[in-house]
């Protein structure tokens, strides 16, 4: 009964505590644990909905590329207003319709690189439209009505093939991305 | 089959044989209860680093132990960890640790304190009142020929006293408090 009393008289700090543990642990985790440095982590940004992120992003780290510890796709409402988050990333699938709005921000690609079996056509990658049955296409929502692309980042770190820093990670993971596809037929 | 008693309360037990032997005032707060005060402040102060140390090392093993694919769980689970722990030394800290570190201080207090001496019936009342980041005491009432005088006695020290509620009695006070006592 005293014990209950005692915590009653204190209720307001006991409330606080909890807010405040919930609030610094989830900044600790969002911030440093759920998350790496850019060298160490591959970056995909989808225009269109992403249906299973987290999944996808499990999938992908299935084989993860060296020097490489984690892979987060996020759509592109992810970033809202952060175009630096944006312009930094290391992959983008995105429709025809809006390629030339982000042209800036990518790479590329050399006709003579192939990605997943597969050649770029006008300095792009196809991954969804007739015949592509779409890269991850359980993990992303692809409009029918749309032609999609894979890009390289023009600022990622991880494409040393093309840039001639850093590694190729961003090109490993484009494999398997592609390959997840191949899987679905 | 006796009872088992342990050593605290042996040394008590026979303390207050002693005072009652001698004639003597039996001491609320006498040097043993006083040492007393101090081993269970510094025992719980221990706990509560040993504890908040524990669970720091819990957090940042489980932090350690996050990937991908558990990090919710593992998330949950920390905040979970540092919430009931966080409220479990927030009780040490401001009922167990402070109530005994007023306690303490009110005991020093008390012994250092003039000790006048009065006599008349007493009445422990229920009456209570918190002294502000202080000990909470209860008003005690000494009549003595149609006078009456408020006291105060430490809450934790109520059960030695209220036995002799309603009896004749002889008290040491100091500074309002009730210090001691005696049978007349």
């Amino acid at each position: 009964m005293r014990v209950i009393k005692n915590i009653v008289s204190q209720l307001h700090v006991f409330v606080l505590w909890a807010l405040l543990s919930a609030v610094v642990w989830g900044w600790v985790f969002s911030a440093f644990i759920t998350d790496a440095p850019a060298k160490e982590k591959v970056v995909i940004y989808v225009d269109g909905e992403i249906l299973l992120e987290r999944e996808l992003d499990l999938r992908l780290e299935e084989d993860l590329p060296p020097g490489i510890r984690m892979i987060r796709a996020h759509p592109f409402s992810y970033v809202m207003f952060d175009d630096a988050a944006l312009k930094d990333a290391d992959l983008f699938i995105v429709p025809a319709s809006r390629a030339g709005e982000y042209a800036d921000s990518f790479l590329e690609l050399p006709e003579d690189l192939t990605l997943g079996g597969r050649a770029p056509a006008e300095a792009a990658l196809g991954v969804w439209g007739y015949p592509l049955s779409g890269a991850a296409g359980e993990y992303i929502r692809y409009s029918p009505a749309e032609e999609y692309y894979l890009f390289i980042g023009a600022n990622s770190l991880h494409a040393v093939s093309l840039t001639g820093e850093g590694d190729d990670g961003a090109l490993h993971t484009a494999q398997t991305l592609l390959r997840i596809r191949e899987d679905r037929k | 089959m006796g009872k088992n008693l342990s050593t605290r309360q042996l040394t008590r037990r026979a303390e207050l044989r002693y005072n009652r032997r001698m004639d003597t005032m039996v001491e609320l707060y006498s040097p043993g209860e006083i040492s007393r005060l101090e081993k269970k402040q510094k025992s719980w102060r221990i706990f509560f680093w040993t504890l908040a140390a524990a669970a720091l090392a819990g957090c940042v093993g489980l932090c350690l132990h996050t990937r991908t694919a558990n990090e919710s769980a593992m998330e949950r689970a920390v905040i979970a960890l540092s919430v009931l722990v966080g409220w479990a030394e927030i009780y040490i800290r401001r009922f167990v640790i402070a109530e005994t570190g007023h306690e303490l201080a009110h005991a020093r207090m008390l012994r250092a304190g003039d000790g006048a001496e009065a006599e008349g019936v007493l009445t422990v009342t229920k009456e209570r009142l918190r002294i502000k980041n202080s000990v909470a005491v209860r008003i005690a009432v000494l009549e003595e020929g149609g006078r009456t005088t408020r006291l105060r006695v430490i809450e934790s020290k109520v059960r030695a006293l209220a036995p002799l509620s309603g009896q004749r009695v002889r008290l040491r006070i100091a500074n309002g408090y009730i210090a001691g006592w005696k049978k007349p």
